[in-house]
């Protein structure tokens, strides 16, 4: 919302602020009128002075120009000037030399002119900005002080103010709300609205009709025929309003429509009544309806609409746009206004619908004060026969204005609890008063009357509001807050801190986290969820659905990286995941990626590309940072779909919920999504991790002082079975004296069956009691080959 | 006796000469060995009268300490010496460079959300969270923003698609903010309630200060007695802890959320030169959160006596502030995953803020 000084203190008399720009920003912004830019042509005006012509007389050397003794103050200075405006004594707007011209913006130079020296510039309102007028230069009234500022003595710099309304605001969409808050605030008196009413002089010879299935969409409607204007262009003032506040001026009747709306928040229409055919209709349209819009765009209607038709056609979109060929043209001679109040989810539903963003839509969908419908057609008419003359017909009335009349108590203990301070009863009053609130005592409070252009108002808390804006905000003391915290700590923070300690550890293994979109795309979702969840109105082709894993976007995350350059990417990402079949449809998932070479080349090690092993090891670290027995989970090697069939696994806790999914990334995958290299993946679902605190008494420690050996045992079993076939059921075995089992050696060649391979363990044996014997150990051995054999088929190679 | 000091002279000479363990090994066999000189003149003492083995007896042991002495030390010299040669010959460059482990670093979304939940957490919050995919009641309507009111405007809002048609009433949206995690919250617990949000938010924007998910920070107090004097004194001591500044310049202006009422903005003071902001100063304001008193309409839809309690509610952009404290001007790169970028503005594990003090009882 723009608007000029000057057009503000059309209804207010500004006191105690000098007019001051930066007082009048600070007021509106304290309102909740946020000042978004205030542009003030005196300040690019500032260093051209007020000058006077002692005398001048024809350049030597050139017809068109003269040589002007011009006294600025302090000193009198040799000018060269083009214009033919020149009189003696006359005050002159004097650039002096280094100034910037606003015209061209560059810099005045001393120059010399055909021989003669100019010592600076006398200026037109084009070379200041201030108009197109070149036919002279600028003549100040004789009351401006020589020497001084020449723009405190420029009637046409008005300064504009562009302020953020919010929503509830709609009453500030016009100039005069705004500056009905600054009177408030205490800046100035609120000027009366004068009304001059119009006699009507015959009645209309058109009618409006309500159809009945738009009563509640239309809830008022007021017009008046004005027969016989001259529709012209609009006089110098109201062209200079629209145009400083970024508006086009188009024709004197258009203009005033324009001007009423930004300057009482009034919308409102005026028709060609040439082109209406009988009376007009209020009604709600129906479907395949056409009309061509004032924007050129023809638009299709639906069934839900309010137009305003006559006999034959539809004429205007009721409180969003107006008919083309219906409008006032400049050659339209008969006109009917319309000032009329419509519904406003009506109005945002079809603005909606049709896309069409109007300064009508835009205060109808906020609420339009019901009173000015009547206001806005005696305002129009009284502007339009001043400027275009005519003559007005009697007012036409259709529906009836609502009265809501809403009643608030308000009690000033209540405000005071709110706010956190004392507001006096008076103050209260006050306040409201100015605002325009009607208020009485009622009881040990008041009962507040809420004026029919606050339709934002609805309940004591939005009148606390009122009171406190006013009485400003900076009032409102700064109290430290400490709340009384539940004692027992909440299940998020359980899970925060888990998600925290897997950060910590996961950046110590050197992994970066990322942060990627909660979408991705279609194309490449479907490979990881047949359930997955669409978005009706993405932003792109590319982010359509809800990611159904965090795999993907650290694959293209990662080939970002490759395309940059990097050759060592680890990336995981702690985040939600989306998929129907998901209980509350989503759940949170750490998601590991590996992807490039081991380390940086070195002297010291060899170059090695991750392998599945390397993530195999981050799980297995993270698993044990957790808490979990990790030699006695079994990893259950498994296809899963995303990964390398041959590679990938899962690994479950004892309750049997799912801990980690990982493996080797399916290169037909990586295929489809153009990655040229191999890629290790691990999904770890931290929602079934805790955090295990530690923070507790611990077992005694009691350690053992009898030495514990060593036993190497070299196996032959089938190539199909794997290392935890033969070394789980020994680590979870009754043998209480087993430590740790190790796998040394791991190979298949001739001089073993084809379908054989070796593995070769060693099992450190840790007595608890004494020291083994010979033949204790023995014993244990004798065990160990029988346990192996019976889980693995495992025999000793001979 | 003469047969002794030959012995003896032979023997000094030779270990004189002797430049290695292997010599001084054999003169020791050669001296002292079972079959040694020495040892066998000691063997032969036992044919000796008594007087002459005492005697002769006690040069003998005498040549052979020192003998043994001398042994001892000419080998420990020798050792001393060949180590010196090994150390020697195992000289290492200690100029060539090392490869350290790389660490790698957390994202400055979840430090700084880190550093909020510390400052809340000291106040006495605790912390909620909900699905990012909500109805539309939880996202909407209950928070005071009926269908068709022009502050959804303000919300570009992703839908989810549904088998059926469209239907406003019954739609899932990606919630537009945090504030559904207030409703569910006031639905599920009793007063008091001191919370902080955190979460991923959507919204269909894409510039350089908008992306269509950014992540929000939520505060809710309900109890019977915060008032606005609270809630600035709350946003005042977070935002000098935040940012770190004791005398940060600061206001709260009137504005409109449709859940809260009364409504503001808070601001605070910096020095925008160009495209580069420096906290503190009082040149300009730069806006950082919303917050109010919540609307009572707001407490009644979930089911809170607006007569009995009262209370104050916040948010803010987690990425905002955290471009704002550490200089970031892209918002998009946040989500780029740019592995450049994030070792440049991520942080280390060691500087991670510790988690929230407070214990579980």
């Amino acid at each position: 919302m723009k608007f000029t000084l000057s057009w503000l203190k059309d209804h207010i008399d500004l006191i105690n602020c000098n007019d001051n720009i930066n007082t009048i920003s600070e007021t509106l912004t304290s309102l909740g009128l946020e000042v978004e830019g205030i542009v003030d042509p005196s300040e690019r005006l500032k260093g051209f002075k007020v000058g006077c012509i002692k005398e001048y007389f024809q350049h030597p050397n050139a017809d068109k120009l003269s040589i002007c003794n011009v006294d600025i103050g302090n000193e009198t200075v040799e000018v060269i000037c083009g214009a033919n405006n020149l009189v003696k004594g006359m005050r002159v707007v004097f650039a002096p030399v280094g100034i910037t011209i606003p015209e061209n913006n560059e810099k005045l130079k001393k120059t010399k002119i055909r021989g003669v020296v100019s010592n600076g510039m006398l200026c037109s309102e084009r070379e200041l900005c201030i108009s197109d007028d070149h036919d002279g230069i600028i003549e100040l009234t004789k009351e401006s002080t020589v020497g001084s500022e020449a723009s405190r003595f420029l009637n046409s710099i008005d300064p504009v103010f562009e302020i953020a309304i919010t929503p509830n605001r709609q009453d500030c969409l016009g100039v005069r709300g705004i500056a009905r808050d600054l009177s408030a605030k205490g800046l100035g008196d609120f000027k009366t609205l004068d009304i001059k009413k119009v006699d009507g002089e015959f009645k209309s010879p058109i009618d409006v009709v309500i159809n009945n299935a738009a009563k509640n969409k239309c809830y008022v409607f007021f017009g008046r025929y004005i027969k016989g204007v001259t529709n012209t262009e609009s006089p110098k003032w109201l062209k200079d309003r629209l145009i400083s506040i970024g508006l086009k001026p188009i024709s004197a009747l258009v203009d005033i429509t324009n001007y009423i709306t930004f300057d009482l928040g009034r919308p409102l229409h005026v028709f060609d009544s040439n082109k209406i055919e009988g009376n007009l209709y209020i009604k709600i349209s129906s479907n395949g309806e056409k009309i061509t819009a004032l924007n050129d765009k023809v638009y299709e209607l639906n069934d839900s609409t309010t137009i305003i038709s006559d006999k034959k056609k539809v004429l205007s979109l009721g409180g969003i746009i107006g008919g083309k060929e219906s409008g006032a043209q400049i050659h339209t001679k008969n006109i009917f206004i319309e000032s009329a109040l419509f519904d406003p989810i009506t109005v945002a539903k079809s603005g909606r619908h049709y896309g069409i963003e109007s300064d009508a839509r835009y205060r109808f969908e906020r609420g339009v004060d019901p009173n000015s419908a009547e206001l806005g057609i005696e305002i129009a008419s009284k502007m339009i026969i001043d400027i275009c003359g005519g003559n007005p017909s009697q007012i036409v009335k259709a529906g009836k204005v609502p009265n809501e009349n809403k009643k608030i108590l308000i009690y000033p203990q209540k405000v005071n609890k709110y706010l956190g301070m004392t507001v006096s009863s008076d103050l209260v009053r006050e306040i409201l008063v100015k605002l325009g609130f009607n208020i009485k005592i009622h009881n040990s409070g008041f009962e507040v009357d809420v004026p029919s252009w606050r339709s934002d108002i609805q309940g004591e808390a939005d009148i606390i509001e009122e009171i406190s804006r006013v009485n400003g905000y900076d009032k409102i003391p700064i109290l430290p807050f400490r709340a009384e915290p539940k004692l027992k700590r909440s299940k998020i923070i359980e899970s925060l801190n888990v998600r925290n300690k897997a950060r910590k550890i996961l950046v110590n293994r050197g992994f970066n986290e990322c942060i990627s979109w909660s979408f991705m795309s279609n194309k490449h979702s479907k490979y990881f969820s047949n359930d997955q969840i669409e978005l009706l109105n993405p932003i792109s082709k590319e982010l359509d659905v809800m990611r159904p894993s965090i795999i993907p976007n650290l694959i293209e995350a990662s080939k970002r990286n490759f395309d940059r350059g990097a050759d060592q990417i680890s990336l995981f990402e702690i985040g939600p995941i989306f998929d129907k079949k998901l209980p509350l449809k989503q759940s949170n998932v750490l998601t590991l990626v590996r992807a490039g070479i081991k380390h940086k080349r070195n002297w010291d090690q060899k170059k090695s590309e991750y392998s599945v092993y390397d993530i195999k090891a981050d799980i297995i670290d993270l698993l044990k940072l957790f808490n979990f027995e990790i030699d006695k989970l079994p990893v259950d090697q498994q296809v899963i779909d995303w990964f390398h069939p041959g590679r990938s696994a899962i690994i479950k806790d004892f309750k049997k919920n799912k801990l980690v999914s990982f493996g080797e990334v399916h290169p037909k995958i990586l295929g489809k999504m153009d990655v040229g290299f191999p890629l290790i993946a691990a999904d770890i679902f931290i929602d079934n991790f805790t955090t295990n605190d530690k923070q507790v008494s611990r077992e005694p420690f009691i350690p053992s002082d009898f030495p514990s050996v060593s036993r190497d045992f070299s196996f032959i079993v089938d190539k199909s079975v794997s290392a935890q076939d033969l070394i789980l059921p020994l680590k979870k075995s009754n043998i209480s004296s087993i430590k740790e089992v190790l796998i040394f050696d791991i190979f298949q060649n001739d001089s073993i069956d084809k379908d054989k391979k070796s593995i070769a363990i060693s099992v450190i044996l840790e007595p608890s009691k004494k020291t083994f014997t010979e033949s204790e150990i023995e014993k244990i051995c004798r065990k160990i080959i029988k346990i192996a054999n019976h889980s693995s088929g495992a025999e000793l190679r001979k | 006796m003469n047969e002794l000091n030959k012995i003896e002279e032979f023997i000094i000479e030779q270990l004189e000469k002797a430049d290695s363990e292997y010599l001084i090994e054999k003169i020791r066999v050669y001296a002292l060995g079972k079959k040694g000189k020495i040892t066998q003149i000691m063997r032969s003492l036992s044919g000796m009268s008594i007087d002459e083995r005492k005697s002769f007896g006690k040069e003998i042991n005498n040549l052979k300490s020192k003998i043994s002495e001398l042994i001892n030390a000419k080998r420990l010299l020798i050792q001393s010496v060949d180590l010196e040669k090994k150390l020697k010959s195992e000289s290492l460059d200690l100029t060539l460079p090392i490869n350290l482990e790389s660490n790698g670093n957390i994202h400055p979304v979840s430090q700084v959300f880190q550093e909020v939940s510390l400052i809340f957490s000291d106040m006495g919050f605790d912390i909620a969270e909900g699905p990012d995919i909500e109805d539309d009641w939880h996202n909407f309507t209950a928070l005071n923003i009926p269908p068709e009111h022009p502050a959804r405007q303000m919300h570009d809002t992703f839908y989810i698609k549904k088998e059926n048609d469209f239907d406003s009433e019954t739609a899932e949206v990606l919630r537009t903010h945090t504030s559904p995690v207030q409703v569910r919250t006031m639905l599920q617990t009793k007063p008091p309630i001191n919370i902080i949000v955190p979460g991923r938010t959507y919204r269909s924007d894409s510039d350089q200060t908008h992306t269509p998910m950014f992540h929000q920070v939520e505060g809710l107090v309900i109890d019977e007695k915060s008032h606005m004097g609270h809630l600035k004194g709350c946003l005042v001591e977070f935002v000098k802890k935040f940012f770190n500044i004791e005398k940060i310049n600061y206001r709260f202006r009137p504005s409109y959320f449709p859940f809260t009422e009364p409504s503001a903005e808070m601001d605070i003071g910096c020095v925008r030169e160009g495209n580069k902001i420096e906290l503190g100063g009082d040149k300009n304001w730069l806006e950082i959160l919303g917050c109010g008193m919540v609307n009572p309409v707001v407490l009644e839809n979930c089911g809170v006596d607006s007569r009995k309690y009262q209370g104050f509610a916040f948010g803010m952009g987690i990425d905002r502030i955290a471009m704002l404290k550490y200089g970031m001007s892209d918002l998009r790169s946040f989500f780029d995953s740019d592995l450049r970028w994030l070792k440049h503005f991520g942080f280390s594990q060691f500087d991670f803020p510790p988690d929230s003090r407070r214990r579980s009882f």
